[in-house]
């Protein structure tokens, strides 16, 4: 027998039946009634009059009771066969967000979940919040070979290992060397680094995860053409050495987080990891779903350090090269070579096949 | 006097037997009911009509003869082979024909037709975790990732879920150059976030902004409202209408393909 409909907080309602929740509409904190009737909307135990938005109820959740009753709950939306697949997918990033230790543990219990749509999503949420506790569960997710299932459990257990500052196993991948190409082809490509109050103005723009990173007091803006960015610097790292720690382990060295104009906010789009390689620090920049796009080295110089970066050769690849020096005031980019276009963009397949 | 026989091969190409749905409309399925626009319920009618189902093709002849936009449509994650992997069924792509239709409908008002279509589909595995977008970034990612390969179109991307705040993301006057680099170089929108009528007006409104226009200024405007000054549109199913002066803009766009 289906249970009564049950009347909810009025609050709760508007947020989990609007069409968009904005981040100015998401409520820091919730009333226990408001608490109760969310949790019971997740779990089923309270049935409202109207059609709920789980993905609405879970993200307010998540940002505004962030404990680990919230997390076992959202957690157990993933394999829920009584939800929908697109709300068992919404649970899976919903989790990435949360700084709940049982978010990881969480998601390692689910790496097994029937629907590969939702399993790798689990995955790609772990990258974000996993720790070491969950590398023996990530190595028996079986991937085939290739898979983007495979590329993204790579990439999860490279950024745990390197957050973590374990040894790495080397990634083969080599950039490759552009020569600049007529001025019509470039773009402008800038890195400059932000004030105390730019840098804090950037973080409170950034939405959702920032890798379990510890943001740091060094960051930089970077613009390609119309493209911002901003580079947040570990914490840890920093207080560990600054740069000079990346030639002793393993880091998640920095995120590169997207702004977007329009709802001035921001998303990790990129996350950068380093290893010591021989006399060198090996660089790696990878996109969130696990495509190493740039990759390169630094090494000690007379000015402190020298770089180099190279895109990937990949399908859809935006050709760039990048070198400069680290000094004392911060990184200075002495060549860049930005193309404006990607090349061999993929175009899905045609037709309809259904 | 419009001509079925003119349009269809000056405008789309098409000469020898003619199908209304499928060559002038370009709507290629129907659900297991034989339902061009699948299932709808109450408040699901077109705008120009306010009728669920009721088109007219003079009308529609008419719209796609005069400025016009193309559309590339990526259906994403569809497995074609394995339908236990596909994220997409066949009432998603008669959802989607209907969000077109009612986008029609919404242009129409601004002098601009929707001529062809271009379906697309990309299979999970190629589309990985954008299966699902969690961020304005990946909206990004997905659109740098894949381009319809007619230069003379919109991209547009159906996805299965979109993380808040929005239900679809675009670039406001979004770039011709479908390879620009660190562009999102197309429209992305959720396949299923309400009745069908709102898919429609939410593939209006993304793809409005790629037209180049900003907020709206009331909830019945196809731009909607950003009430709270934060970016995020609201919208609702009747969020169709557009002022003189949005339509001029919309018009003006890279995109948009002179009359045939």
């Amino acid at each position: 027998m289906a249970n009564p409909t049950t009347r909810v907080p009025k609050m709760v309602k508007d947020l989990v039946t609007r069409r968009q929740l904005s981040p100015s509409a998401r409520p820091e904190s919730l009333t226990e009634p408001q608490r109760r009737a969310l949790r019971g909307i997740l779990s089923g135990e309270v049935t409202p009059s109207f059609t709920p938005n789980l993905s609405r109820a879970m993200e307010v959740l998540i940002h505004a009771d962030d404990t680990p009753e919230t997390v076992e709950l959202v957690g157990s939306v993933i394999d829920d066969p009584a939800v929908t697949s697109a709300e068992r997918a919404s649970a899976a990033i919903v989790l990435r967000k949360s700084s709940d230790p049982a978010a990881a543990r969480i998601l390692a219990e689910n790496l097994a979940v029937d629907d590969p749509s939702i399993r790798i999503q689990v995955v790609k949420s772990l990258a974000a919040v996993g720790t070491p506790d969950q590398l023996e569960k990530l190595d028996e997710v079986e991937a085939p070979a290739g898979s983007a299932l495979e590329k993204q459990v790579a990439f999860a257990r490279d950024v745990i290992a390197h957050r973590s500052g374990m040894d790495i196993e080397e990634v083969s991948a080599r950039g490759v060397t552009r020569e600049p190409g007529k001025p019509s082809e470039m773009i402008d490509l800038s890195l400059r680094p932000l004030t105390k109050n730019a840098l804090s103005k950037d973080r409170a723009r950034l939405d959702g995860t920032a890798y379990m990173m510890p943001i740091g007091e060094r960051g930089f803006r970077l613009s390609a053409g119309n493209a911002n960015w901003s580079v947040l610097t570990n914490d840890e790292m920093l207080q560990a050495g600054g740069y000079s720690a990346m030639f002793d382990r393993s880091w998640l060295t920095a995120v590169l987080a997207r702004f977007d104009e329009r709802t001035n906010q921001s998303h990790v789009q990129y996350v950068v990891l380093s290893h010591p390689s021989g006399q060198t620090v090996r660089i790696n920049v990878f996109r969130t779903d696990g495509e190493l796009m740039y990759t390169g080295s630094l090494k000690r110089a007379k000015d402190l350090f020298e770089f180099v970066i190279r895109d990937v050769a990949r399908k859809g690849t935006a050709p760039t090269n990048v070198s400069g020096r680290i000094t004392k005031e911060g990184p200075v980019l002495d060549l860049t070579v930005p193309f404006g276009s990607r090349t061999k963009t993929r175009a899905g397949e045609e037709g309809v096949p259904i | 006097m419009v001509n079925i026989r003119t349009v269809a091969s000056s405008c789309l190409g098409v000469t020898g037997n003619i199908s209304i749905n499928r060559d002038l409309y370009g709507y290629r399925s129907r659900d297991a009911n034989g339902r061009l626009f699948g299932a709808l319920v109450s408040n699901d009618i077109l705008p120009a009509t306010n009728t669920p189902t009721t088109r007219s093709l003079k009308a529609h002849l008419r719209q796609i003869s005069g400025h016009s936009i193309n559309v590339t449509i990526f259906m994403v994650g569809l497995d074609p082979v394995d339908s236990t992997k596909s994220t997409i069924d066949v009432d998603d792509y008669t959802r989607v024909q209907y969000a077109i239709q009612v986008c029609r409908d919404i242009y129409a008002q601004a002098g601009l037709g929707v001529r062809k279509l271009y379906w697309r589909y990309i299979t999970p595995d190629a589309a990985g975790t954008y299966v699902d977008i969690g961020s304005g970034a990946e909206a990004t990612d997905l659109t740098d990732d894949f381009s319809g390969p007619e230069g003379d179109s919109i991209d547009l991307f159906f996805v299965r879920s979109v993380a808040d705040p929005a239900d679809g993301w675009s670039n406001e006057l979004g770039p011709c150059d479908k390879d620009a680099k660190d562009e999102r170089t197309g429209s992305v929108c959720e396949l299923n976030p309400g009745p069908s009528r709102y898919i429609g007006v939410l593939v209006s409104h993304e793809m409005g902004h790629y037209l180049g226009l900003g907020s709206g200024p009331a909830i019945t405007n196809l731009m909607g409202s950003d009430v709270d000054g934060d970016g995020v549109d609201t919208i609702g199913i009747n969020s169709t209408g557009i002022t003189a002066t949005q339509a001029s803009k919309m018009r003006s766009h890279c995109s948009v393909q002179a009359a045939c």
